[in-house]
């Protein structure tokens, strides 16, 4: 089963090594996968239709995670956001999921997990027609 | 004018002295105007007494005036009495004396003897001898027995008398006085005899000169025109009157009383005040005598007046320390009083401070408690960010490690001429990964190696500088950084724990070099950094101060947060550059040790941070036993 080529993933994370380890792991799995290092040009970019999922740290310089969650659902509501971050607790999950965050991950992620969101993500209604 | 006069009037009586002055000559006054009455009153009570007395010795000689008169017309209604006049009319009708005459002279005798026997002052005989005379003198008739010796008028002397022929005449025969009185018998003009009585003397003394209401004060005598005082043998408690000559009580005034002095040549002789009066148409005195003291007592009015006077300044002067003495005392006790006040209140003000320090204290433990409650929460919180942070900071090398090792894995799994290359590169990343992890936890033991140490000794901070230095040195050139080193040539000692300051130079020289780095990325190739590190000392206020400055010329630090910088966990960098607690951390050390950390910047143009340490001049013990290395 081969991932439409259609679908394009947005990474935002300041961090390098995480935003290279997310590239691979989606390049794995069959998605083809851009990365930006703040929220800022993250949702310009998002905003553009250029991509159909987005992947986005907490703790950014600039626009936080959390409110890139909330701007890209204001314009894009179809958006899947995944929210990562480093140290996350209880609260944090719970203010993401809020926000409209499609999950959440701690960091360090495992291979499996990102496998699992994106197979969750194919079952959204919308991504039916497409995958 | 007027103000000045009041304020002249106010300054006197201001003046407590004068004030007393004016007090003691008031009562002064007032004693002196009592002791003046008093003078007086006793003046006027001598003169008082003395003139009863004189009023007195008045009465005595009105009544003895008119007791003689008395008996003069009582001896008068004799002589004129049928009787007498028949004795002489017979007599001169020639009738024989042994017959009719002898019958008249009895009964004449008979008369004057009963005359003798009736005539009496309460019992006491006015008369002594009753005698009837013939012209010639010689006795007719006596009432006196035959042994008495014959009585002879013409051996009485007549005083010297007033205007009018006296009544009484004095005999002084044998140094007797005898008081006689004479009435003629007239008949048809001519004198033809006379009645002569002899009064009793002791009879008139008794009644109306010896006899006093006071015998003490006062007693009178009769004196004799000529000075002869009649008197009672028994009267021995008397005065020695023999100086008292004639011509001396006939000098005496009549309405006064004299002093005479007996006996006249003692000193201690008798004062006594005398007086006399006239009987009248007697030649007979009545004298008054009263000793002197007995109505002035045994002092004059002056004398008393200067002993009223003498006790009245004692009382003065008894009254004057009296006041002065309770106004002392008055003094004394409201300054006791006063001073016992104070002690009161100061007592209620010390439990007052007592109080408000135990409640300050309280307050304070309080405080401190609360401070310690506070510090510990935060220490917990800052404890729990920290934890985050590092959690933080190493969740992305874990991130890569993770990742590179799965990633690995799935490599192994397929098969291809790439996959060596593939793991090679995964296993790098994870070195590098590691490596980093490695320097977070580095750093995060850096911080936490002397935490808790307060050791402190006395070290060259220049020594501190160069180990300092060494530990950054090589990572300063694996960044291609020029670190200038300007080091004063003395040594210079301060008191620190040499670790922790090293920490806080790390700290600073860490900011420096991210400070150019970021700078290098917005200025391109033309940019040079430059970061130096000095120290030094100055002196200020007697205090020599030792400083490090260490300056960059990289980004700089906005205004707007240059009062935020030492705050805890405030940060402007990259998470994966710092927490955010560095400089607090610096600050806390640098007061820690009594130094002072201050900064400056400009955006754009570079940062100094400068630490000041008060320098440490004597050597302590810890300066050779622990070797800084």
């Amino acid at each position: 089963m081969k991932p439409s080529p259609s679908h394009k993933i947005l990474i935002v994370d300041d961090e390098a090594i995480v935003r290279e380890i997310l590239v691979e792991f989606l390049e794995v799995l069959g998605y083809q996968a851009d990365q930006l290092e703040d929220g800022a040009s993250g949702l310009k970019a998002m905003n553009s239709g250029n991509y159909t999922i987005a992947f986005a740290d907490i703790r950014m310089p600039g626009i936080d995670g959390i409110e890139f969650v909330k701007c890209l659902k204001k314009n894009r509501p179809e958006i899947p956001v995944i929210i990562i971050t480093g140290h996350g607790t209880e609260d944090t999950c719970k203010e993401a999921m809020d926000a409209g965050a499609f999950a959440f991950f701690q960091k360090p992620f495992h291979f499996i997990e990102i496998k699992e969101v994106m197979e969750n993500i194919k079952l959204l209604p919308h991504f039916d027609s497409t995958i | 004018m007027e103000d000045s006069l009041k304020a002249k009037l106010a300054n006197f009586f201001q003046k407590p002295k004068i004030v007393i002055l004016i007090a003691y000559l008031v009562i002064g006054t007032y004693l002196c105007l009592l002791m003046a009455i008093n003078f007086q009153s006793q003046t006027a009570l001598q003169k008082s007494t003395l003139k009863r007395i004189h009023l007195d010795l008045e009465k005595r000689a009105f009544s003895l005036g008119y007791f003689f008169s008395e008996r003069k017309h009582g001896l008068e209604s004799i002589a004129t009495s049928k009787d007498v006049l028949s004795y002489f009319i017979n007599k001169s009708l020639g009738m024989s004396e042994a017959y009719g005459l002898k019958v008249s002279l009895f009964v004449i005798k008979q008369i004057l003897l009963k005359t003798l026997q009736e005539k009496s002052i309460q019992g006491d005989p006015i008369y002594m001898r009753l005698l009837l005379v013939d012209t010639s003198g010689r006795p007719l008739i006596d009432t006196a027995s035959e042994s008495q010796e014959a009585f002879f008028f013409s051996s009485v002397k007549t005083a010297p008398s007033p205007d009018e022929p006296p009544i009484v005449f004095i005999d002084q025969e044998n140094n007797k006085i005898k008081l006689v009185l004479k009435t003629p018998c007239i008949l048809q003009g001519e004198v033809m005899g006379s009645l002569i009585s002899i009064l009793n003397l002791d009879t008139v003394r008794k009644h109306f000169v010896d006899f006093s209401p006071n015998p003490s004060l006062d007693r009178f005598d009769l004196v004799s025109n000529d000075g002869r005082i009649m008197r009672s043998d028994d009267a021995a408690q008397c005065p020695d009157f023999r100086e008292l000559t004639s011509m001396t009580i006939h000098q005496l005034p009549e309405d006064q009383f004299s002093l005479i002095k007996f006996p006249s040549e003692r000193a201690h002789a008798k004062q006594m005040m005398v007086t006399r009066v006239t009987i009248h148409n007697v030649p007979l005195y009545l004298l008054s005598w009263v000793e002197k003291k007995t109505i002035t007592g045994t002092l004059t009015p002056w004398q008393s007046l200067l002993g009223t006077a003498f006790l009245a300044l004692m009382i003065l002067l008894g009254i004057v320390k009296l006041v002065k003495f309770n106004t002392e005392n008055l003094v004394l006790q409201t300054r006791y009083d006063e001073s016992k006040r104070q002690q009161h209140r100061l007592a209620s003000k010390n439990q007052q401070l007592k109080h408000e320090i135990s409640q300050r204290q309280k307050i304070e433990t309080e405080l401190e408690e609360q401070r310690s409650l506070q510090m510990r929460s935060d220490r917990l919180r800052s404890l729990g960010e920290m934890a985050a942070g590092i959690a933080h900071e190493l969740n992305q090398p874990l991130v890569g490690v993770r990742g590179k090792a799965e990633l690995t894995l799935l490599s192994l799994a397929q098969e291809g001429p790439l996959v060596p290359q593939k793991i090679e590169n995964n296993v790098q990343t994870i070195i590098e990964q590691v490596d980093r992890m490695v320097h977070i936890i580095d750093h995060v033991r850096l911080f936490a190696r002397n935490a808790g140490k307060v050791e402190i000794s006395r070290v060259d901070l220049n020594d501190i500088v160069c180990t300092a230095l060494t530990l950054v040195m090589v990572q300063f050139k694996s960044y291609d950084l020029h670190l200038e080193k300007i080091l004063a040539p003395r040594k210079l000692f301060v008191l620190v724990n040499p670790f922790s300051v090293e920490e806080v130079i790390f700290n600073l020289l860490t900011n420096a070099r991210d400070a150019v780095e970021s700078k290098k990325k917005e200025a391109g190739q033309n940019y040079r950094p430059d970061i130096s590190i000095r120290t030094g000392s100055d002196e200020l206020e007697n205090q020599k101060n030792i400083w490090i400055e260490i300056k960059d010329n990289g980004s700089g630090i906005p205004e707007s947060i240059i009062p935020s910088i030492f705050d805890p966990f405030f940060t402007t960098k990259d998470p994966d550059k710092g927490t955010g607690l560095g400089l607090s951390i610096c600050k806390s050390i640098v007061e820690e040790f009594g130094g002072t950390i201050d900064l400056e910047s400009r955006e754009g143009e570079g940062t100094a941070f400068i630490i000041h340490f008060p320098e440490c001049r004597t050597p302590t013990e810890t300066d050779e036993t622990i070797p800084f290395p």
